[in-house]
């Protein structure tokens, strides 16, 4: 008679800290991530959420995916101002969405079930759109033409849910501030990029597993009414808060924030067949990376993370397959041109005139 | 004697032959004209304290235009012309993006600070952008950025070359404007905007009164309206306004325009 077996008995390697992790690849952790799900390049791909999510649109393109783009930066925009003003960086023009929170109103409102309280902030004589202060960085002369802006970029937002197949959604954070009496919350503190902090209209607001759950599932039902195959991907972003405003230490309001949108990440993971996590936060924060992905304010990934998460991402849904390498916007073209039949004609015009 | 230098592609010979018109009413200002097509002047580089045709294309273009082939740091100013600095850029963006202040429609709204960053960034790809860095390699000089002229308008021009300026000409030519002025001021120099008095009735447009006619030289068939380069009194008008721009700016230049009384005495003083 055979001994008493352990359950553990027969597991793969993934399954022990030892062979798991200790000694793996960060950039190829094996095991660590099972798609769930194909992503063709022909999937009309949304994407939105933190600071993170950027890089996941950033590669996917990269490596020629379909990357919806529903507010394409002005022709002629270079890429650096083309960030400065909140285009390329996701699917549109909605700046970095923090919190589940916002990401629900953004899409009730586009639905026409939400109306933002204080949608306007006002600062020195101009005005920002509350919901993304930060795409008009110097503002906009008159309250009317923000609610101009608004409603085209809600459109934009419709017609986005109504092409995506896949929407990736990188969780930032749970902290965010609240209008008080009719609870819209909003992605940067008032006061901070325009406004005004009145304690006696906004409060901070700390969302529990619950409240993301509610509002992740909420905003998976409102996406599937524009497209009722819509599948999810989402992520958890790595990135540390700047600042908290709990009252508990910074690491430890970090750290609950995180474990909270990595536990409701993970629940809807296994709740929902069309629901996948890929675990990027594991990759760039994991004992295995020692720190490293961090810059030295420990606060940005750096280069090499990203690189690695991408990499464990791509090795199931483009093994082999490599980066084109193509920046998000396309420069004028310049200088250097071959000589056409008009530069020839153009020489005929100086011709004629210095021999007059 | 005030010496000005002219760089530019196939719209300097407007300005040459503005410059025969008005010379005599200059008469302490020396222009030396340094142009040849626009991809050819792709060629220039700074050697030492001056700037050279360092192609072999460049250089005999130069030399079939009898223009010098070397540019040295001697000038007391510079105008550069054209050489992809044009408007058609901020014409495309507005087909399909608007400004603060113009008609509201389907075009997708930006501010007019992104709608400038836009026209600029563009402007920067230019070859006339590459050719003021090397310029400000030699001579801190006050230099002048003359804009490709706006197409003149006629029949042929609106329908027959997919030129379309948009409606909202005035706050577009503004945008246009503080795009290139921000560009100019990055190097210590000035945009030059189209004089007046050479704008159609869509401040987008030149006159037609001001548009060349390609010559028998380059059209076997004989001359046809050409709604991209200019006429001899296009570049007088605009000659004129850089001079008298760079007099006012700078009031050590002596290359103001003097009456015609003030040309004679100089004349009998010689």
């Amino acid at each position: 008679m055979s001994g008493r077996s352990s359950p553990y008995e027969g597991l793969p390697a993934s399954a022990f800290w030892r062979s798991g992790v200790v000694g793996q690849d960060p950039a190829a952790i094996a095991g660590l991530y099972r798609k769930k799900f194909e992503i063709a390049r022909t999937t009309q791909v949304a994407t939105a959420g933190s600071c993170f999510a950027q890089h996941i649109a950033r590669n996917l393109t990269a490596r020629g995916f379909c990357v919806l783009d529903m507010e394409p930066a002005p022709p002629g925009l270079s890429e650096e101002s083309a960030a400065r003003f909140g285009f390329g960086l996701f699917s549109a023009r909605y700046a970095n969405i923090y919190t589940a929170r916002q990401l629900r109103q953004v899409v009730e409102e586009a639905r026409g079930r939400f109306a933002v309280a204080e949608p306007i902030w006002e600062r020195d004589g101009r005005y920002f759109d509350a919901m993304r202060p930060s795409v008009e960085p110097g503002g906009l002369p008159t309250p009317d033409l923000v609610r101009d802006h608004r409603d085209y970029h809600l459109k934009r937002v419709q017609l986005l849910l109504q092409k995506a197949e896949l929407f990736v959604f990188t969780l930032g954070l749970t902290e965010t501030w609240m209008h008080t009496e009719t609870g819209t919350v909003y992605p940067t503190a008032p006061g901070t990029i325009a406004g005004r902090h009145d304690p006696g209209v906004y409060s901070f607001k700390n969302f529990t597993a619950q409240d993301v759950y509610d509002d992740l599932r909420a905003f998976f039902a409102l996406a599937r009414e524009f497209n009722p195959k819509m599948r999810f991907l989402l992520t958890v972003s790595p990135v540390p808060l700047t600042a908290t405003a709990s009252g508990e230490h910074v690491l430890s309001a970090t750290v609950y924030s995180k474990s909270v949108l990595r536990a409701v990440a993970g629940q809807l993971y296994h709740e929902d067949p069309d629901v996948d996590y890929f675990p990027s936060y594991e990759i760039i924060t994991g004992a295995l990376a020692r720190g490293a992905y961090f810059e030295d304010n420990l606060r940005s990934v750096s280069a090499d993370g990203v690189a690695a998460a991408m990499s464990n991402f791509f090795a199931e849904h483009d093994p082999g397959g490599t980066p084109k390498a193509e920046p998000a916007v396309k420069p004028q073209p310049r200088r250097a041109r071959k000589k056409t039949k008009e530069d020839i004609v153009c020489e005929d015009i100086l011709l004629e005139a210095f021999s007059e | 004697m005030t010496r000005i230098c002219v760089i530019g592609d196939s719209h300097v010979g407007a300005m040459a032959r503005g410059w025969k018109k008005i010379a005599q009413s200059f008469p302490d200002t020396e222009i030396v004209f340094f142009a040849a097509g626009a991809a050819t002047m792709a060629g220039l580089a700074v050697a030492g304290d001056a700037l050279v045709a360092e192609s072999e294309e460049l250089r005999q273009a130069l030399t079939r235009l009898g223009r010098p082939t070397r540019i040295g740091n001697d000038f007391h100013g510079f105008i550069l012309c054209s050489m992809g600095f044009h408007s058609k850029s901020a014409i495309w963006l507005g087909t399909t993006h608007r400004g603060e202040d113009f008609a509201a429609d389907a075009r997708a709204p930006i501010s007019n600070a992104c709608f400038a960053a836009a026209i600029a960034d563009a402007q920067k790809q230019t070859l006339l952008h590459a050719t003021l860095l090397k310029v400000r390699r030699v001579s801190a000089a006050p230099l002048l950025i003359v804009a490709t002229p706006f197409r003149s308008v006629n029949a042929e021009g609106i329908g027959g070359r997919g030129f379309d300026p948009p409606r909202d000409d005035r706050p577009l030519a503004a945008l246009y404007r503080r795009a290139c002025n921000s560009i100019a001021r990055q190097f210590d120099a000035e945009f030059l905007p189209q004089p007046d008095e050479t704008l159609g009735d869509n401040v987008m447009t030149t006159r037609c009164a001001f548009a060349s006619e390609v010559g028998p030289r380059s059209n076997p068939d004989g001359p046809r309206e050409d709604n991209v380069h200019m006429n001899a009194a296009y570049g007088a008008v605009v000659l004129e306004y850089a001079l008298e721009t760079l007099a006012a700016d700078h009031p050590g230049m002596s290359c103001a325009r003097r009456s015609s009384q003030d040309v004679a005495a100089a004349a009998l003083a010689r």
